[in-house]
């Protein structure tokens, strides 16, 4: 198929042959004069002329001009030309990748938008999770979290019921804006079970009621809690399927794994028969921690999991260290020098307590919650 | 990413159940595509049980285990029955961790799966 300007610069090439080859046999003529090659001459530039400005020109300028105004960032509009052949088709090309890239540009906007809103998510999220935790009375606390996007699964929470102190430490499955949903409701049913609850089992059993006809199958959130009475100096714990509660005896040096049982919160209806509160059993200057999966589950560049056994081995280097914070600040250097450089893909969550059996008199003092860099 | 393989295994002629066999690691990575090609299968399950058969499934995270949760509550919405065999201790320690234990029946092999009438829904 001949395009159009295909077809002119043909019809150009037998006008130009055409010509030449009347000049020829012209040229032995008697009536070929100088004006008459004159005249010759300028009919046929003029005649190249026109046909270059009907069949290129004045097709072509319209799409040149958007094309400009659209480089230049400039107000451009649709190109209408009524053809088909390449000039047309190129119109339909312009018109095509202008609308592509409005619509790119209404999906950067719409991406701008939601980036806003997850941000504004987060911001709720955070404002959720204790920034500070308060001081409890004879136990030294120093308890981390940081999500692995926006918004996060992990959650934990100190509160005050009388003179006991109730915290748990809650994962939901994966992570993101879906997990983070999940986790403020968990977190929200938490504080409000708590007032109606007196141990941990009929604490986690009641969230757990009214949470799982609330989540589909796939989400539920593991989640182990504590209690502990400063005046009994008894610290007690109901397991939902979360990790294990890592104690390192200090007098033995050695770090302890106690698996906290239960099934996650969300994954069936009623818990009671399986949730069971049981102490710890801990002397002064043990330290308890919790954690979540995240930390474990932490692959270093060789793709190899930290694993609970590292994070034990990192408890027991570090659990004489001294304070709470201390003690965390020493695991969180070994999980750092083995992630190295690998991006974070999972929420982390460390809570250390150490049982010093110290009654608090630094009352309103308090520590900052925010995982920084790792 | 990590790999799993997804193998239906052929069932006797008359049997109440056909066994689906998990090879490799399951996590976020591979759970979108063994969530599409499962879910179509359960949708068009009619058998009254389903078994998994985790012998050389070497690796499983919390994500994994929710997708397992909702797999049975789909069969069990549908009166069927999902029950687990051959768990390795690695993946059996993640199960135990999170109570899945609790809510779906684990066993050591196929025989007792079957044998073990008490969890029918």
């Amino acid at each position: 198929m001949l395009l159009r300007s295909q077809k002119l610069f043909y019809l150009l090439v037998v006008f130009v042959l055409l010509v030449l080859v009347s000049a020829y046999f012209l040229k032995s003529s008697n009536f070929a004069t100088n004006n008459f090659w004159f005249g010759f001459l300028a009919f046929s530039l003029v005649t190249i002329l026109v046909g270059y400005y009907l069949g290129v020109y004045r097709v072509f300028g319209p799409i040149i001009k958007q094309v400009e105004a659209l480089m230049a960032g400039a107000e451009y509009k649709k190109v209408f030309l009524n053809r088909k052949d390449e000039f047309g088709l190129l119109a339909q090309f312009f018109n095509y990748v202008t609308k592509n890239l409005e619509s790119v540009s209404h999906d950067l906007k719409e991406g701008n938008r939601m980036m806003s809103e997850l941000d504004l998510a987060s911001e709720i999220q955070r404002s959720i999770l204790p920034r500070a935790i308060p001081m409890v009375d004879k136990l030294d606390v120093a308890a981390r979290t940081r999500p692995a996007e926006e918004v996060g699964g992990d959650s934990f929470g100190f509160m005050q019921k009388g003179r006991q102190t109730f915290l748990y430490l809650g994962d939901v499955t994966g992570h993101g804006a879906p997990a983070g949903l999940i986790m403020m409701m968990v977190n929200t049913l938490l504080y409000v079970y708590l007032e109606m609850s007196n141990d941990t089992k009929e604490w986690l059993t009641k969230t757990n009621l009214t949470l799982k006809p609330r989540v589909n199958g796939t989400m539920f959130m593991t989640t182990v809690a504590l209690r502990w009475d400063p005046d009994l100096e008894k610290m007690f714990y109901t397991g939902a399927g979360h990790e294990h509660i890592l104690i390192f005896r200090a007098y033995e040096g050695v770090c302890e794994a106690i698996a906290s049982g239960g099934i996650a919160l969300g994954m069936t209806d009623d818990i009671s028969e399986i949730a069971k509160e049981k102490e710890l059993n801990l002397k002064k200057d043990d330290v308890v921690v919790l954690y979540t999966d995240g930390i474990p589950e932490a692959r270093n560049q060789a793709s190899e999991m930290f694993t609970l056994n590292r994070l034990k081995d990192a408890v027991t280097r570090n659990g004489k260290l001294g304070t709470a914070a201390q003690v965390f600040e020493g695991i969180a250097k070994d999980f750092r020098a083995f992630v190295g450089e690998e991006p974070q893909l999972d929420d982390i969550t460390l809570i250390v307590m150490r049982y010093t059996g110290v009654p608090v008199v630094e009352v309103g003092k308090t520590t900052e919650t925010s995982w920084g860099q790792i | 990413m990590a790999h799993l393989d997804l193998n239906v295994m052929a069932s006797e002629p008359n049997a109440q159940h056909q066994i689906v066999q998990f090879k490799g690691e399951m996590d976020k990575s591979n759970l979108e595509q063994a969530r599409a090609v499962i879910t179509k299968f359960i949708d068009d399950y009619q058998l009254p049980l389903l078994i998994f058969d985790l012998t050389y499934l070497d690796f499983i995270n919390s994500e994994g285990v929710g997708f397992t949760v909702s797999m049975f509550y789909k069969l069990r919405k549908k009166g069927q029955d999902l029950k687990i065999i051959k768990v390795q201790p690695k993946v059996e320690d993640v199960f135990k961790l999170i109570g899945l234990t609790e809510l779906i029946k684990c066993y050591p092999d196929l025989g007792s799966a079957l044998a073990d009438i008490t969890s029918s829904p």
